[in-house]
């Protein structure tokens, strides 16, 4: 049981960070803003959110890059590729069709 | 130095593994100072602050160490990728310039037509001559003269070939060729062309076929104005022009017995 709540959890912070890319490239302060300004309920734990980006990378999902961020700071910037935006797609949807119908179990 | 390349590698990968490490070490601490200064422009101490976005990282070596070793892996598919990106890069350069100057494009292939031309040319030809005699074998061909000691290699007559035939028979297969060239002329329907000719005896074709030509045979000396040459052959290049005739004088050197 703990195990499936890991994978679900890890799913849904891997869609996420493949969402917040999909606007462009961000380094990971970035994301973790990101993601904190459009929801008061989500927060990410660092901890979590650099395994996860390295382990995106190497599914080939996110390309990164060093430049200058925003106080001209050397960064990391994080880039969603082919293979990371049909991930995305495939996420989404799945996502969308699980809520759906956990709510109508809820509902019911 | 089967050694030494693996240890060339494993310090290579330990190298690369370092410096991934530091990148990783780098990008924790942009966002425990970003992190940092966040929390302190909402008012907290900056060293509270600075404790609190350390502790959100929680085990950061580990993270650091698992981080190296999927990286390790995406640099090592970046590097194929870029080379693979410049190849094709390469070949789009290549595409945009030929199609922006064609006629430079036709003149490249044109050169290098004629370039491949000229080889495959100029390799049949050599080849063509290199290769053995197409029937008798060259090594088993003798030339035969009419022998004086004023002219030591002469041509033979008609009945002199005849008389050579005859002592020659089941040892040797004999074939003489005309000195004296003809022309003829032969008409085409409403074109007339003009052939030159060579005249040979009937065994001069049997050399072509080599079927049930005798490969080892002695040439026997009957006649006192016969002679037979027991140089070396021919060399490769002779063997055609010597087969018709035409330089037989300057392409042997016969030994008369």
């Amino acid at each position: 049981m703990t195990t499936d709540r890991g994978d679900l959890l890890r799913g849904t912070l891997e869609m996420l960070i493949l969402r917040s890319l999909e606007d462009g490239p961000m380094h990971g302060y970035g994301i973790t803003e990101r993601l904190q300004r459009v929801s008061d309920v989500l927060t990410v734990d660092e901890g979590s959110l650099y395994p996860a980006l390295y382990r995106m990378q190497k599914r080939g999902w996110l390309e990164s890059e060093w430049g200058r961020s925003e106080n001209n700071r050397r960064a990391r910037f994080y880039t969603l590729t082919k293979a990371g935006r049909k991930q995305l797609k495939a996420a989404t949807s799945n996502w969308v069709r699980f809520s759906e119908a956990v709510a109508r179990a809820l509902d019911a | 130095m089967r050694r030494l390349r693996l240890w060339i590698a494993r310090r290579l990968l330990r190298d690369e593994v370092a410096r991934i490490e530091r990148e990783i070490e780098e990008e924790f601490r942009f966002h425990i100072d970003m992190k940092t200064a966040a929390l302190v422009r909402d008012g907290m101490d900056p060293e509270e602050a600075q404790a609190k976005a350390r502790a959100s990282f929680g085990d950061s070596a580990r993270f650091r160490e698992a981080g190296a070793h999927d990286l390790t892996g995406v640099r090592a598919r970046q590097r194929q990728a870029s080379r693979l990106g410049w190849l094709a890069q390469d070949l789009r350069d290549g595409v945009r310039r030929l199609r922006r100057r064609p006629g430079f494009a036709l003149l490249a292939a044109g050169t290098l037509a004629l370039g491949l031309t000229t080889s495959t040319a100029v390799f049949t030809y050599v080849n063509a001559y290199s290769r053995p005699f197409p029937g008798a074998d060259a090594r088993d061909l003798r030339q035969v003269y009419f022998s004086t000691e004023e002219v030591p290699y002469g041509a033979l007559s008609f009945p002199d070939f005849e008389d050579l035939v005859e002592t020659t028979a089941g040892l040797m297969d004999v074939a003489g060729v005309g000195q004296t060239l003809f022309a003829a002329s032969v008409r085409h329907e409403e074109l007339t062309e003009v052939v030159f000719g060579q005249g040979v005896t009937g065994g001069f074709f049997r050399w072509r076929r080599a079927e049930g030509f005798p490969r080892r045979t002695t040439c026997r000396t009957h006649h006192p104005r016969w002679s037979s040459p027991t140089g070396t052959g021919y060399s490769a290049t002779d063997r055609l022009p010597t087969l018709w005739g035409a330089r037989s004088s300057s392409t042997t050197s016969p030994t008369p017995s």
